[in-house]
């Protein structure tokens, strides 16, 4: 299916399930935008038009939304960063409460990973302040995963260092990989797996073990349009229950998912 | 302990899935002991030369593979220098398992003055490699730059004259001192000055490893107490 069609197709769905007209536009607009910048076919990367539009309209009428109304489990003011005399990070501040998924966006280069970097205090801000009430979970943009390790492995190294026991790491972790749309049991070497699947045991190791606050670099990198779905309705049962998600992503879909959206320069509450 | 022996079993795991590498880490040293094999003294001394080199860069890739995984599991709550100890843990296992194998080789096929000298030597060598292969993947950060430095410290320590003051500023010269009392005895060599060598390398280079470690943990502890000082959720 080509792209035009798709759209057209998605627009008809929206329009089905009575999206008002402003709202289709935008979304419209935004992946059209989308698909232009990286020449990607819709249908490959979003799954098919009217399941994807269901999806949408999903986010208008949940069932069981994140809400930011929770206490705060992460606040950072005044970061700065430079590299090489380049300054990154001016001055951002950002915070995350418990039942909210914080979006952060911006052009490439722009400072999303190094901004959760910093967060991690992997590679600490210049200058500024990090509270976080709680543990950490993080999963890098890239790597992060020990190539001759399998899944599994991976499950029992991060859950055991989370106070889990090797069995009930493995349990959480291969239900995690359920919930992605993944069978995680027996599969091979982190180093064999394909490109989505590496992002999702990423993800996983950075879940598993139910930290407070999860810090996601491009997340979804890779990922089919199911399990792009998949993740969402993840993540949102996550912080739902009590816990907070800091997401950087270029995808148009995080600004429709996440419950704020932090663009770096500038700040914008949804 | 037992998470020391999860972290430790993930790591040898990781380590003996380098299968081609394992084969090469087998092969050298044994490659220089039969092409220098007319010589005992020289085929012996080959020998070290190889278990040095082939150590030290297994131990250095093992510290370059982790760092991928250990930023995160720092995170995710573990200390630093539990990390690598368990990673040490997994390295030393190994290397005592490939030091007895290339002592039975030469025990059995040579007659040695003093197999009990042989084994002396290959066993601190291999702890010396370990501890310096992972002093250099805690200082480097290329795979290429990190591999040239080891050959440069290991070939060196084959070619200079081990009577020279200045060679004792070499890692690996614990090695020679050691061999040339388990091969020629001990009227020109020292297995005291040997072994004293040898631990100030290893502590020279466990200090390194552990200030690599600890480095971001000390920035990482310092925002964090400041961040958290006033800070409370509403």
């Amino acid at each position: 299916m080509r792209n035009e069609s798709w759209i057209r197709s998605f627009d008809d769905a929206l329009h089905a399930q009575g999206l008002a007209a402003p709202d289709r536009a935008e979304l419209v607009v935004e992946i059209e935008g989308f698909l232009d910048e990286g020449a990607t076919m819709a249908l490959d990367h979003f799954g098919a038009p009217d399941v994807y539009a269901a999806s949408i309209i999903e986010l208008h009428h949940p069932t069981r939304r994140p809400s930011p109304d929770g206490p705060a489990l992460l606040a950072a003011t005044g970061l700065h960063k430079g590299f090489r005399g380049r300054t990154v990070l001016d001055d951002v501040a950002v915070q995350a409460r418990a039942g909210e998924i914080v979006a952060v966006i911006g052009a490439n280069g722009s400072g999303k990973s190094t901004l959760l970097r910093a967060l991690a205090d992997i590679d600490p801000a210049d200058r500024g302040s990090i509270a976080i009430a709680g543990s950490i979970g993080y999963a890098p943009q890239s790597g992060g995963l020990d190539e001759r390790l399998t899944p599994v492995e991976h499950f029992e190294l991060f859950g055991g260092t989370r106070g889990l026991s090797r069995a009930a790491a493995r349990a959480e972790g291969l239900r995690l990989a359920h919930d992605l749309a993944w069978e995680a049991d027996g599969a091979p070497l982190a180093g064999e797996l394909s490109g989505g699947t590496r992002r999702k045991l990423a993800v996983i190791t950075a879940l598993i073990g139910g930290p407070d606050v999860v810090l996601l670099d491009e997340p979804c990198q890779g990922f089919d349009g199911a399990s792009n779905r998949c993740f969402w309705d993840v993540l949102s049962d996550w912080v739902v229950d009590g816990r907070a998600a800091v997401v950087a992503s270029h995808l148009p879909d995080v600004v429709h998912r996440a419950t704020t959206v932090l663009e770096i320069g500038e700040v914008a509450v949804r | 302990m037992n998470d020391l022996v999860l972290h430790a079993t993930m790591a040898m795991r990781s380590l003996i899935r380098r299968r081609v590498a394992l084969a090469v880490l087998v092969l050298f040293p044994l490659v220089l002991y039969a092409a220098t094999y007319d010589a005992l003294g020289r085929s012996v001394r080959s020998l070290v030369f190889g278990i040095s080199w082939a150590l030290s860069t297994v131990a250095f890739f093992a510290a370059m593979s982790a760092r991928e995984t250990d930023p995160r599991l720092r995170l995710a709550g573990r200390r630093p220098l539990f990390l690598a100890g368990a990673r040490l843990s997994a390295l030393l296992t190994l290397a005592a398992v490939l030091v007895l194998v290339f002592w039975l080789v030469v025990v059995i096929d040579r007659d040695v003055r003093s197999p009990a000298g042989v084994g002396l030597d290959f066993a601190v060598t291999a702890v010396v490699a370990v501890a310096f292969g992972s002093a250099v993947g805690a200082v480097l950060r290329s795979d290429l730059e990190g591999t040239l430095v080891l050959f440069l410290f290991a070939g060196l320590q084959a070619v200079v004259n081990p009577f020279d003051s200045w060679s004792r500023l070499l890692p690996f010269w614990s090695s020679r001192e050691l061999g040339t009392v388990a091969i020629d005895g001990p009227e020109q060599s020292s297995t005291a000055a040997g072994l004293l060598h040898a631990a100030i390398v290893v502590a020279l280079c466990g200090a390194v490893v552990a200030v690599g470690a600890a480095g971001p943990l000390r920035n990482r502890h310092r925002e964090w107490r400041q961040g958290f000082e006033g800070f409370e959720p509403t």
